[in-house]
């Protein structure tokens, strides 16, 4: 059959198709230039859901402009310490992804996997303590708005990062199964997008309602 | 830059690129075969064909539509003569809540992301949207709340709080039953399903584009969906919180908007019209987007000003969230902030006026062949102007004062929204009916239709403005004698039923063209557009041969020039014949669009609809408080989830 005689750039197609295993390089080669759409995708994810943040934070600050007393209800303000130390706890987790990224390019997978388990261990102790104090909470969401409000956005918040722990999951297994290597960053890339994120998240919620 | 005269696919498509297998039936398939969905029900339940979710859109709304349309009838009916008795009055307060909520959450926000759904590829030259599966799982999500709702109605226990669902009333002192849980439940259903829906556009817009169409070659249909989309993104996130605030005071025992409690009632306003200021304009910008579409088209002349709306695309999607106090002018909130609210309200006429402005010059610089879809663009225009008239009036803090809440507000969102949404709608079906079934609607039925909906459009609206001057309020179930309001609801009433004739015209001719229609070619309209370049209807993977585009109107760039080949042997080789037997379609970057590598399109898969439903059942257990269900839904969504986050990896991404 004949080939086009203008430049479409296309191969002879009277052959076989080119066979591409799945996992071969050539299907996920990465983009020459720019970024992927996936890792696009997650950036507008991370638009809306910080405007969700935003929102409920914003709800937070009117409600807390019409309020004579602060907190309402005679609840006692939370103490700062064991949260503060836990907030820097999930920050902290956010580093160890950076490392495993620069293993990723190195090819050394048990560095990858080493960095990943850190970051989900110190995000799970977090979420922990998050239960502990959840639970050493004194007021219920009943009590008045600022309780409501205190208990909505921790939990907002404490899903997104349950969520994170799910998706640092299913990494942490891709890595284990030789799914990821050098010139396949593309989920590494997209997970720390997302765990960066709700680290930063937290930061925004914590100083909101226990420093402010 | 004027067109040549309407040429068939094959002419079409030599213009831009020789397509090499015209002559390889072999070839074409081997490709089909590759593409190919399973039959019936099976098929629809797993397509990631992006045409056909957009047609599965189209259609589920339309029946949306349709139902909206008769609930309106039947108020019409009751408000026909004073102290009707066609419904009472909690009858009635459903029926208005479910007509707004309805026509604008799940008519005219899917209808429009339907058609983007549709188009964006084809426009963008490309073989699907960024990501197919995610692309099903929106619309699984949008008919389940479709459902949801209307079985609420079934149940008699639909929400019946107006379609904002304005605490106090809205909150379990006021509205016991599971009504307004219901709404709350579907509108956050919705604002997920409206959400994936933006991402997926916004992504296929930037990646997906054929080499060749730099930023100021992107139509401007898709400019429209883009800036809908970026509006959606920042916008929808607030109705999520109104509603989901709303359902978890309501089930869950919190407090937000109880004042005895600390909490505030205005809050949920502004939280709901946050969303609902820039929503209408996410309604608007598409729908001035097909307007865009088709006037180039009739007038065979490229659209004047080209940048100017674009720009104007984007003033409208910011300005959109700076006015949404205006819809609280009577609520108590201080003069100076209300003040504020009206300027910025006021100021989104600038830009429109700006694209009035460039379809004026695009009519008057080349010669307009009134066909059907441009009879509908031409009724949108006279329409909506109304409308932009009416709510610079309303804008205005003492004329509002006066108003709101009443007959004239009515007036004047049905002139946007019907006048500035549906017409353009209906200029679309005849616009690109041709193209996606291959046959062409009867045109002497269609001008029918549009006069008639057109001129009962007037007698029908028109009137209320009359009665909101002369102080009817909105929501009313009835009215008495004597108060000079009875004559001009009976023309309403009377108009309404006319106008439902206009859409039965329509709705008639796409049934006789579907069973007997005339076939028609790929280009019946001259067309300037990617879309009109490939078969109607096309073939699931669109392009044999990925064009190169030249121009913003590439179907009337002269023919000849090359392909833009930038030596990436993976980008480019999707690009042709090749590319669409191995399901794969060319990711472009930069703004210049340039090849840099590859998608594959997924399988076609389960996996969006059994997410979309275990979203859909916990939600249901969170309402009905069945912990079970809850658990169950949670579970399966969660094993879903994971599943597919699985399979992305393997399929190449």
């Amino acid at each position: 059959m004949s080939t086009p005689s203008t430049g479409t750039a296309s191969r002879d197609t009277s052959g076989p198709p080119r066979q591409i295993e799945p996992g071969s390089d050539a299907r996920l080669a990465p983009l020459t230039q720019g970024r992927a759409p996936g890792w696009w995708g997650m950036v507008w994810l991370i638009a809306t859901e910080a405007m969700l943040f935003a929102g409920v934070l914003s709800t937070w600050f009117f409600i807390r402009t019409i309020s004579d007393v602060w907190p309402q209800g005679g609840a006692e303000p939370p103490a700062l310490g064991r949260p503060g130390l836990f907030s820097a706890v999930l920050v902290l987790s956010a580093l160890p992804l950076s490392w495993a990224a620069a293993s990723l390019r190195r090819g050394r997978m048990t560095g990858v996997r080493a960095a990943l388990a850190v970051s989900w261990l110190l995000g799970f102790a977090f979420l922990i303590n998050l239960g502990f104090e959840y639970q050493a909470l004194e007021f219920v969401p009943g009590d008045s708005a600022y309780a409501s409000l205190f208990h909505l956005i921790v939990g907002l918040h404490g899903l997104h990062l349950v969520v994170a722990l799910a998706m640092g999951a299913v990494v942490q297994l891709k890595a284990g199964t030789g799914r990821l290597g050098p010139g396949r960053h593309l989920t590494l890339q997209i997970f720390t997008l997302y765990w960066s994120f709700v680290t930063v998240a937290w930061l925004a919620v914590f100083v909101s309602l226990y420093v402010a | 830059m004027t067109a040549p005269a309407p040429g068939t696919a094959e002419a079409a498509q030599h213009r831009l690129d020789p397509s090499p297998a015209p002559d390889d039936p072999e070839l074409l398939k081997r490709i089909d075969d590759h593409w190919e969905e399973r039959p019936g029900l099976t098929g629809l339940l797993t397509t990631v064909d992006h045409k056909r979710i957009g047609l599965a859109y189209i259609i589920t709304a339309f029946f949306v539509f349709l139902l909206a349309g008769m609930l309106a009838l039947t108020m019409r009916a009751q408000l026909a003569q004073p102290q009707g008795d066609v419904l009472d009055p909690e009858t009635y307060g459903q029926l208005f809540t479910m007509h707004g909520t309805a026509m604008v959450l799940l008519f005219a926000t899917p209808v429009l992301i339907g058609f983007a759904s549709y188009l964006l590829p084809l426009m963008l030259g490309t073989r699907q949207l960024a990501f197919p599966r995610l692309n099903a799982f929106s619309y699984w999500l949008y008919l389940l709340a479709a459902l949801l709702m209307a079985s609420s109605l079934g149940l008699n226990d639909a929400p019946d709080g107006g379609w904002a669902s304005t605490t106090p009333l809205s909150s379990t002192e006021y509205s016991s039953g599971h009504g307004i849980d219901i709404w709350a439940l579907a509108v956050v259903l919705v604002g997920i399903s409206t959400i994936t829906s933006a991402v997926n556009f916004l992504v296929t817009t930037q990646k997906l584009r054929a080499p060749g169409m730099g930023i100021d070659r992107i139509p401007l249909f898709v400019w429209s969906v883009v800036a809908m989309s970026l509006m959606a993104i920042f916008a929808v996130p607030a109705l999520i919180l109104a509603a989901g605030l709303l359902a978890l005071d309501r089930l869950a025992g919190t407090v937000v908007f109880s004042p005895a409690l600390g909490g505030d009632v205005l809050l949920y306003q502004h939280l709901f019209w946050f969303w609902g200021r820039p929503e209408v304009y996410m309604l608007l910008l598409p729908a001035v987007g097909i307007v865009s579409t088709i006037i180039p088209v009739a007038t065979r002349t490229s659209h004047a000003g080209y940048r100017w709306a674009v720009v104007a695309f984007a003033a409208v999607a910011s300005l959109s969230f700076v006015g949404w106090v205006h819809h609280m002018s009577t609520t108590g909130i201080p003069t100076g902030a209300a003040g504020f609210f009206a300027v910025a309200s006021t100021i989104v006429v600038i830009p429109l006026a700006v694209l009035y402005s460039c379809w004026i010059a695009t009519m008057l610089l080349g010669r307009v062949r009134f066909t059907v879809p441009m009879l509908y663009v031409a009724g949108f225009l006279a329409t909506f102007l109304v409308g932009l008239i009416s709510g610079v009036m309303l804008s205005s803090l003492p004329f509002s004062l006066q108003t709101a809440d009443s007959y004239f507000a009515v007036a004047h969102f049905h002139y946007v929204l019907n006048g500035g949404v549906v017409f353009p709608i209906f200029a679309a079906i005849y616009h690109w009916f041709p193209k996606m079934t291959g046959r062409q609607l009867d045109q002497g039925l269609g001008r029918w239709s549009f006069w008639v909906m057109a001129l009962t459009f007037q007698l029908t609206f028109f009137p209320m403005h009359i009665l909101g001057l002369l102080g009817m309020p909105r929501r009313v179930y009835t009215y008495e004698e004597g108060l000079g309001w009875s004559a001009l609801n009976l023309t309403i009433s009377i108009g309404a039923a006319a106008f439902a004739v206009g859409v039965l015209l329509t709705l008639v001719n796409v049934a006789l063209t579907l069973r007997r229609g005339q076939r028609t070619e790929a280009d019946p309209w001259g067309g300037d557009t990617l879309e009109w370049s490939v078969p109607s209807p096309p073939p699931r993977y669109n392009f044999l041969a990925t064009p190169a585009v030249r121009g913003v109107s590439p179907l009337w760039e002269p023919p000849g020039g090359e392909l833009t080949s930038s030596g990436d042997e993976d980008a480019t080789s999707a690009l042709g014949p090749e590319g669409a037997l191995e399901r794969a379609s060319t990711v472009t970057s930069g703004a210049d669009a340039r090849p840099s590598g590859r998608v594959t399109a997924p399988e076609p898969s389960w996996l969006p609809v059994v997410a979309a439903a275990a979203v859909v059942v916990t939600a249901v257990g969170a309402v009905y408080q069945a912990l079970l269900v809850l658990a169950a839904g949670g579970a399966a969504g969660l094993v879903a989830v994971l599943w597919w986050t699985w399979q992305t990896e393997g399929d190449g991404r």
